[in-house]
């Protein structure tokens, strides 16, 4: 669906996405949705500043969003909310479905998130009924050990209620899939040599320390990242940087983290001294980016790094000598409708330009069905759930070997937190605070960590604390604090705040480790277990304790 | 930590900064306009839209322009505005502002 049809919603739910300080251009499409009478209603575990903006803020317990979810399931179909032409024309396995979610009654729920069962009802009731709904669902969601079905469940609530029908209605991740992307030419999975070792990056501490199967590794290139700070596991990710025998190449603008462990660090152009094209995961509109200066001293852009790699190794296929001018022209598939009147030459003279699908006010592409899935309907019955657990392979560089494959159940169902008190009760009396580590307000992820400007906008990490849990540690506004658990620790400031669940501590992620007070991040306490869709990491999934350091 | 309104916006208010700002954190006073600085998200938007130039970022005043810091942050307090101006303007300002002569 289109960000910009949420100017017709009539119910907004914002889930797990602290929209105001990681979509801000998101805003002023529900800011103006709520002038013309629409509620925004935020489910965050946390009262983040969107949270605050909203007519409502729903706090659950951390990893408990599949029980909200599929309680809202039970209430819309128990009270017969469902739009039963909707359900019957354009979804599949909706009496499996409903037969699922009978067991998760709004009291269930309750005792699982921590929501009481009558706001439960009336969240549902409201969702159902105030058309056309959107629910804007952040990837926190996805980062704990039932994330995966947390996602699923929360899918099939539009179809249940047909939300799709009109614009305006739906559910938001990222609306990359109306961009005719020749991933292909991208990609070029047929040049892998099949049985090639993909390795998660959330288990490259691992890889490293020589824990996981296979050859040992030897050498690490790494482009577009800083796992230092972004992956879990960080002292044994340090300890394997810092290995002899590894030989390791960072390219990079900054001498970041990661780069401080590199034996060669090559210099990468930003996006002001490189020629580009690109898609969008925010809005509709294809750009063309033109370099504003030319590359400064050594720097090339990566087409340029990979060329030269190439070249000096030996392989000699065209692919590896086209011009970027060559790369920009295969980027789409220019002849798909949705590119009618959009060329290379348009964009770079326009600079962008709007896909050529209907406007804000009548792009509604699913009001007939027309899902990316194996009957295009909605699949309360997931038919991709047959060929087992799987990442897509547009995620891993188009490969598609060594898929993770264990059974899926195709019917969302709701799997607990890994490291929680019911499923753990030792590792949580050990550790009885679950971390949260949200996106930062003024980095991206990792990126800008080091820049002036947003280092004084983000100020000092902090970890944020109820005042009870404070408390009962001795803990005191501004005191300095370790975060630990069996995986590592970390040291920086504590900061109350009464508008926090009990038992719940944050800190927020991205800044850098030669920032911090004792030489680690939270990265140093992360798990790297994965959750059950999609190897997808589970940072929110964490038991701590903390004490004054 | 925010943008800060400062004395050059005094008896122009224009609004043209409360078009742009995204969240709705800039509040109209009588003669000046005030930013929340718990609301404002830093993004900087409404800094080229001010056509006196009365708009900067906390971290980079004029040393003679700093007590408007404590003026942005103690009008919307003193008037207890939050959650977005919409159309609505205070019939006051600051005693900063509202002491200023009329130009
Ligand atoms: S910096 Fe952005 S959020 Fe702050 S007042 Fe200006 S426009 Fe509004
Ligand atoms: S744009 Fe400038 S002059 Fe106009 S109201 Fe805003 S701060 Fe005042």
């Amino acid at each position: 669906m289109d960000p910009e049809s949420l100017v017709h919603s009539r119910f907004i739910l914002i889930w797990a996405c602290n929209v105001q300080s990681t979509n801000l251009h998101l805003w002023p499409y529900i800011a103006e949705a709520r002038k013309r009478g629409a509620k925004v209603v935020v489910v965050d575990p946390v009262r983040t500043r969107t949270a605050a903006a909203a007519d409502q803020h729903i706090a659950l317990r951390p990893g408990t969003d599949g029980a909200l979810a599929l309680a809202m399931a039970h209430v819309i179909i128990a009270e017969g909310l469902t739009d039963d032409d909707y359900v019957e024309q354009f979804t599949v396995g909706y009496p499996e479905f409903a037969e699922r979610v009978e067991q998760y009654t709004p009291e269930w729920a309750e005792a699982e998130t921590g929501v009481p069962a009558e706001t439960i009802r009336t969240l549902a009731r409201e969702y159902a009924t105030a058309q056309p709904s959107v629910i804007r669902i952040g990837v926190a969601v996805e980062r704990h050990a039932g994330g995966g079905q947390a996602v699923r469940a929360l899918s099939c609530l539009p179809g249940l209620v047909g939300a799709w029908r009109k614009p305006g209605g739906g559910i938001l991740q990222l609306p990359l899939w109306a961009f005719p992307v020749n991933w292909g030419a991208f990609m070029h999975p047929e040049m892998l040599t099949p049985g090639t070792r993909v390795i998660n990056q959330y288990r490259l501490g691992s890889a490293l320390a020589g824990e996981l199967d296979g050859l040992p590794l030897k050498a690490l290139f790494v482009y577009n990242s800083n796992p230092v700070v972004v992956c879990p596991d960080q002292d044994k990710l340090v300890a394997g940087l810092q290995r002899e025998d590894l030989f390791t190449v960072v390219s990079e603008q900054f001498m970041t983290d990661t780069a401080d462990y590199a034996d060669i660090v090559l210099p990468a152009t930003t996006q002001l001294e490189q020629d580009d094209i690109m898609f969008s995961w925010g809005h509709l509109f294809v750009t063309y980016n033109h370099r504003s200066i030319d590359p400064l001293g050594e720097a090339v852009p990566n087409t340029e790094m990979f060329r030269r790699l190439a070249a000096a190794m030996g392989f000699d296929e065209p692919v590896f000598r086209r011009t970027d001018a060559e790369m920009v022209a295969e980027a789409f598939d220019w002849s798909h409708p949705n590119m009618a009147g959009i060329t290379v030459e348009s964009l770079q003279e326009k600079g962008w330009q709007r896909l050529a699908v209907p406007s804000p006010d009548e792009y509604a592409p699913h009001a007939q069905g027309g899902f990316p899935t194996g009957s295009g309907k909605v699949e309360f019955v997931a038919s991709a759930a047959a060929g087992g657990n799987f990442v897509v392979p547009l995620f891993r560089q188009g490969s598609n070997d060594h898929q993770p494959g264990q059974p899926v159940d195709p019917l969302p169902h709701y799997i607990p937190p890994r490291e929680n008190a019911a499923g753990d009760p030792s590792l949580a009396g050990r550790y009885p605070l679950n971390l949260l580590t949200p996106k930062s307000h003024a980095y991206l992820n990792s990126s800008f960590g080091n820049h002036e400007f947003h280092r004084r906008v983000q100020k000092e990490a902090t970890l944020v604390l109820h005042p009870d849990d404070a408390a009962a540690r001795g803990i005191t506004e501004g005191a300095q604090v370790q975060v630990f658990n069996d995986r590592g620790r970390f040291t920086l400031v504590a900061k109350l705040d009464a508008t926090l669940l009990p038992g719940v501590v944050v800190s927020a992620m991205g800044s850098w480790r030669k920032h911090s007070r004792a030489g680690a991040t939270l990265a140093a306490v992360n798990p790297t277990a994965f959750a059950d869709l999609g190897n997808a990491p589970t940072f929110s999934d964490t038991l701590v304790e903390v004490e004054i350091a | 930590m925010s943008y800060v309104i400062t004395d050059a916006c005094v008896d122009v208010l224009d609004r043209s900064c409360v078009e742009e700002c995204p969240v709705d954190c800039i509040y109209p006073g009588a003669r000046m306009a005030y930013i929340h600085p718990d609301e404002c998200v830093d993004c900087g938007k409404c800094l080229p839209a001010c056509p006196s130039d009365a708009i900067h970022w906390e971290y980079k005043m004029p040393p003679e322009l700093e007590l408007f810091v404590a003026v942005n942050a103690e009008f919307v307090a003193e008037h207890g505005l939050s959650g977005g101006a919409g159309d609505d303007a205070t019939d006051a300002d600051h005693p900063v502002v509202s002491q200023r002569k009329p130009a």
